[in-house]
């Protein structure tokens, strides 16, 4: 039944796909600049310019160009970068695991404090603890990603000299020298989401503790423990996923920034170059990449609904 | 309903020993298995914004006290808001009262610690109004039923989901249902759901609040039979709250008339019927459609509103509506007093 969903599902995302590989191929093409121009610089002629456009294929009709770009992409082809002279999908390829490991770690703190700070926020509505939770995730939401990661610098680094402040070293290599490195640019980057998961998680309980079968549930006898672990929390979960879901965008936009700030070699600084340099092929690349994951992390979360809830019935 | 249960040891001597007799004492012989006495409770309407302003507060149930024998029921009727469901969380401790006191069988519901209230929990059960909204839309009903013995740690997994087979097969419905979900039921599937759940742990005392308010008619009849045949079988005592007088007349042993917060007549449900005493209970027993236009009954109906429970007026409160008002009534609160054996009315025109 769920599979049978989900492969539906699967082929249902490809028009999406195409949609949005369409939107990613139009955006870098309509926007001023010209990557001939880019490389040859301001004193090439006219003449040399039309040749290098011709050899690049810009002068092709865009349906064409697309066309083109997308059959190779289809084939895992995505080019060669205009300024690193590189395939795009090797430099990808050699890019994701750090952002991902990044964006994943950054994903499980907010979860693993976000989910919890907004239980015991929740149950004890209007009581102390729920003020320093609340507050807490306030900070989270009003306070920039990249000024975190400042302060966790000055903190961590300057004053305690405990983490290093910048720097990649592979899991591969050594996975404690990359949890090391990873902690603090993870921490900015999840503390948004985990304000963003304990808020969503609080109203959630909160609606679902007024519940009347949350009044039969204490009726039975239950423990209160029970009570809120096993029917509260069950039923408080359906948002709270869909926001984890979406919080996971987030994570790529934040990387952008704090990749550079970290000096991690990941995706966002990839694109963050590709963008100044004009580099079309890398960043049509890079967006079709996070696009794609973005649409399938959010199918995964459609198919954890069911799990959740058993009145959500797919065919 | 349906045939005795499959062999389980309390359940089965339970059902042998009820076949066809009538209410056997489930608790020993004398004082009422539940005894209300003098419990109120107020809602705090709107919270007080500014430090210094008082919140206004509604007086849900004020100082009521009744007493419910065991294997009886006593129906509770009353307009809605007036504080019918309230009284009945009171009663199993859903919500804490602010004065008075609940107790079942001699031992206090009410200040009763974690450990005494749990073990209390197993007696008194509840069905509640709405079987949309009291089970848990993500469990199927088979745990739901089985999970007040899970609560109370009775039997294995393999025995509590035998029992919540067998109370599905008790309330008339197919045990081969256990695996599945609240929302593939009907409304009226969902309330013997509810009812299943609540006798699970073979309570004393069930507290019915609406129970049958949002099913139609004929759906109504075959709840409530299937109540009183359970009442039969296990000897259970029912507060079985309502605002349908046919409904209640026809399960109730003893009837409460309830007026905002307050109860304004208590008697035997068949006196209370044929000769009601408060000018209340009459004008809501004239009120009910009669069934050939013969029999319709010529009361001047009740006139004006319900006065505001959060700014009561002094003396009687039904005094502003009462067709048959004194002057004293306007000033001096009436008490519930006996007129009769176990026939307690609150009106000065019976003083």
């Amino acid at each position: 039944m769920l599979l049978r969903y989900a492969i539906r599902r699967l082929i249902g995302a490809i028009p999406t796909l195409l949609l949005a590989s369409m939107l990613v191929f139009l955006i870098s093409h309509l926007a001023p600049g010209d990557p001939a121009s880019q490389i040859l610089g301001s004193y090439a002629s006219p003449a040399e310019l039309e040749q290098a456009r011709e050899d690049m294929g810009l002068n092709a009709p865009l349906p064409v160009q697309y066309e083109r770009w997308l059959l190779r992409a289809a084939t895992g082809d995505l080019g060669r970068s205009i300024n690193w002279n590189l395939p795009v999908s090797e430099m990808i390829v050699e890019r994701l695991p750090r952002t991902a490991g990044l964006a994943v770690l950054a994903l499980t703190i907010s979860i693993l404090l976000g989910v919890p700070l907004g239980i015991i926020a929740g149950v004890r509505q209007n009581r102390l603890s729920d003020r320093l939770a609340m507050l807490v995730s306030l900070l989270g939401l009003s306070v920039p990603d990249f000024v975190v990661g400042l302060l966790l610098v000055i903190v961590f680094t300057v004053q305690l000299g405990l983490l290093p402040s910048l720097g990649y070293v592979s899991f591969s290599s050594s996975p404690y020298q990359w949890a090391l490195h990873m902690i603090m640019p993870a921490f900015a980057l999840g503390y948004l989401m985990t304000a963003v998961t304990a808020r969503m998680t609080r109203a959630s309980i909160i609606e679902n503790l007024g519940q009347e079968f949350v009044l039969s549930a204490r009726a039975k006898g239950l423990s209160e423990r029970r009570v809120v672990g096993v029917h509260v929390l069950k039923a408080a979960m359906i948002p709270v996923v869909t926001v984890i879901g979406i919080n996971l965008g987030a994570v790529f936009r934040g990387a952008v920034v704090i990749e550079a700030i970290f000096a991690i070699p990941g995706i966002g600084g990839l694109m963050m170059s590709a963008i100044s340099a004009r580099d079309y092929p890398v960043i049509q690349g890079c967006l079709l990449v996070s696009v794609t994951i973005y649409i399938f992390v959010n199918l995964a979360v459609d198919l954890v609904y069911a799990v959740l809830d058993p009145r959500i019935r797919y065919r | 309903m349906t045939g005795a249960a499959p062999a389980h040891t309390s359940r089965e001597a339970d059902l042998s020993r009820d076949a066809g007799a009538t209410m056997p004492p489930a608790t020993p012989a004398g004082g009422p298995l539940l005894r209300v006495d003098g419990l109120s409770k107020q809602f705090a309407l709107d919270d007080a914004v500014l430090p210094w302003a008082k919140g206004r507060r509604v007086q849900a149930v004020d100082n009521v006290s009744f007493e419910i024998a065991p294997g009886q029921t006593l129906g509770l009727v009353g307009e809605s808001g007036c504080g019918k469901s309230t009284l009945g969380r009171l009663v199993l401790r859903l919500i804490e009262p602010d004065a008075g006191s609940v107790a079942l069988d001699g031992m206090a519901v009410t200040g009763a610690g974690k450990r005494q209230l749990k073990a209390l929990r197993r007696r008194m059960q509840i069905v509640f109004q709405n079987p949309f909204g009291s089970l848990n839309a993500r469990m199927s009903v088979g745990e739901a039923i089985a999970e007040p013995l899970l609560a109370f740690g009775v039997g294995s997994r393999t025995e509590r989901s035998e029992a919540a087979r067998r109370l599905l097969a008790l309330v008339g419905l197919d045990p081969g249902h256990a695996g599945r979900y609240p929302h593939e039921f009907s409304g009226g599937q969902r309330q013997r759901i509810a009812i299943a759940r609540a006798i699970a742990l073979e309570p004393d005392l069930v507290v019915c609040d609406e129970a049958v308010s949002a099913l139609d008619v004929s759906v109504q009849a075959q709840i409530l039979n299937l109540l009183k045949d359970l009442k039969a079988r296990l000897g259970m005592a029912y507060l079985f709250i309502s605002h349908d007088l046919a409904v209640v007349r026809h399960v109730s042993d003893r009837v409460a008339v309830m007026y905002l917060g307050s109860i304004v007549e208590i008697a035997e449900a068949d006196r209370l019927f044929a000769d009601p005493k408060h000018p209340y209970t009459v004008a809501l027993l004239a009120s009910v459609p009669a069934e050939t236009p013969a029999a319709r009954k010529h009361a001047a109906p009740l006139e004006g509103q319900v006065p505001s429970p959060i700014d009561l007026p002094p003396g009687c409160r039904f005094a502003g509506r009462c067709p048959r008002a004194m002057p004293r009534c306007h000033e001096e609160r009436p008490a519930l007093r006996a007129i009769a054996p176990d026939h307690k009315v609150a009106c000065h025109l019976y003083a």
